[in-house]
């Protein structure tokens, strides 16, 4: 096998197993601040407009 | 590349200039149609007027990227709502924070947008061009689908600063690619789209398909074959890992900002507070049954059922994946933006031109002027504000 391919092999089970681990990460959402739970979340989903309008 | 059409030799320069040419007067079309819309107007007065809705949240990231506080706590009272910008994507607003500081702030972010969307929509013409001809062998299916994406409904979000124009041009680049087996482009492609839009890492879906498809040649399907052929191929499987790597360093980044990753995710309650299948089927049976006269939206949602049937009845299956997915992840909470998300999607333009061209000179005539006439009132109820345009 080619170098060129056994290294394209290599940097793909990287990003791959980097993915999982990216989207491990972001299953735990504990780290997530206050500020964006209770300000930025909560703000954005009461005041959004909804059909143009303001609900 | 030269192709023949009806004994007259058509080459890529021909097309070059049909593309600038369509882009030119139908931009010039809109500059008009929106000063019949408004006394004292300007230059200026048509940039403002007709950069709206997203546009005014794409301008906001842009300031954001390039005051160095994206996504920052302290940012979220200067956003347009006043709300989170998260559930936009990142690679359309870097670009254009790119450009504008090449250009050291000669023009308004509105206008460097527009120079974008202008630049990604010619490409994705070009590109489409060249996919017709490999997949289609006609050039009038060429030479029309530039004409309607430049001059039919919709027209608009092509110019104006929204993502529409950089996601059809990879769409249309990635699927280029994988036509011609140009497997790397097209995960760079791939790469990038899945950081334009979160519906762009589906098009590992389409590959997917297109793969079973050629695999299919001889009327069945093997998955040895089909694995022993496609894990060979180093290229290939670079390609499709590196696919949603877009996505990926978006989520990285809200980590990193917010301590959520699936911040883009989970702020979408915003814009889907009724979300799922049943409100999916609620809203088909209310379209299809309970309300008449249907509004444009719901209308727009069934021809866009039926274009992506069309697609799959004539067994192009991989340019069915996209737009269903699109169709189905759009609609599950409204029919909001249906018709501009099925415009960015390119096969469904392609799939409403298989249907015109083959009925006949006077009727397709008869329908391209209908859908170019159609146009206009449509950009004018965009500059004037109509909600259902969105």
């Amino acid at each position: 096998m080619k170098k060129r391919n056994l290294a394209l092999y290599f940097l793909s089970v990287l990003l791959i197993v980097s993915y999982f681990l990216i989207l491990f990460l972001s299953l735990d959402t504990s780290k997530a601040s206050k500020l964006y739970n209770e300000y930025y979340i909560e703000k954005t989903i009461d005041d959004f407009p909804v059909g143009g309008e303001l609900r | 590349m030269k192709y023949f059409c009806k004994e007259k030799l058509v080459d890529e320069k021909n097309i070059v200039w049909w593309i600038l040419g369509c882009f030119i007067i139908s931009r010039l079309i809109m500059y008009v149609v929106c000063g019949f819309s408004f006394s004292n107007y300007s230059l200026d007065l048509f940039v403002d007027k007709i950069n709206r809705a997203d546009a005014v949240w794409y301008r906001q990231i842009v300031l954001g990227i390039l005051n160095g506080d994206y996504l920052k706590y302290a940012h979220v009272d200067t956003s347009p709502y006043k709300m989170a910008t998260w559930a936009f994507f990142p690679l359309y607003p870097l670009c254009v924070a790119i450009v504008y500081k090449l250009l050291g702030g000669l023009c308004s972010i509105y206008v460097v947008g527009m120079i974008v969307s202008s630049c990604c929509f010619f490409m994705a013409m070009y590109f489409g061009y060249k996919y017709i001809m490999l997949t289609r062998h006609e050039i009038e299916k060429a030479f029309l689908y530039i004409f309607l994406m430049s001059f039919g409904p919709h027209n608009v979000y092509f110019f104006i600063m929204y993502t529409e124009s950089m996601f059809l041009m990879l769409v249309t680049m990635a699927m280029y690619f994988m036509k011609t087996k140009k497997y790397i482009y097209m995960g760079i492609c791939g790469a990038l789209l899945s950081a334009t839009r979160n519906v762009g890492v589906f098009f590992v879906l389409i590959l997917l398909i297109e793969l079973i498809m050629e695999n299919c040649k001889d009327g069945r399907f093997s998955i040895k074959r089909f694995l022993s052929e496609n894990i060979s191929n180093a290229k290939l499987v670079f390609s499709v890992s590196m696919m949603p790597l877009g996505l990926f360093s978006y989520m990285v980044f809200l980590i990193h900002e917010l301590g959520d990753g699936l911040a883009f995710v989970h702020v979408q309650r915003a814009w889907r507070p009724n979300s799922g299948i049943i409100n999916l089927l609620h809203n088909i049976k209310v379209a299809s049954w309970e309300k008449y006269p249907q509004d444009y939206l719901e209308v727009a949602f069934f021809v866009s059922v039926i274009l992506i049937l069309a697609i799959i009845v004539n067994k192009r299956f991989e340019e069915a994946v996209l737009p269903a997915m699109t169709l189905f992840a759009g609609s599950i909470s409204s029919f909001m933006s249906i018709p501009r998300f099925m415009m960015g999607e390119f096969t469904i333009m392609l799939s409403a031109i298989d249907q015109i061209i083959p009925i006949g000179k006077n009727k397709r005539r008869c329908i391209v002027a209908i859908l170019c006439f159609i146009s206009v009132p449509w950009i004018r109820n965009w500059v004037i504000g109509n909600n259902l345009l969105f």
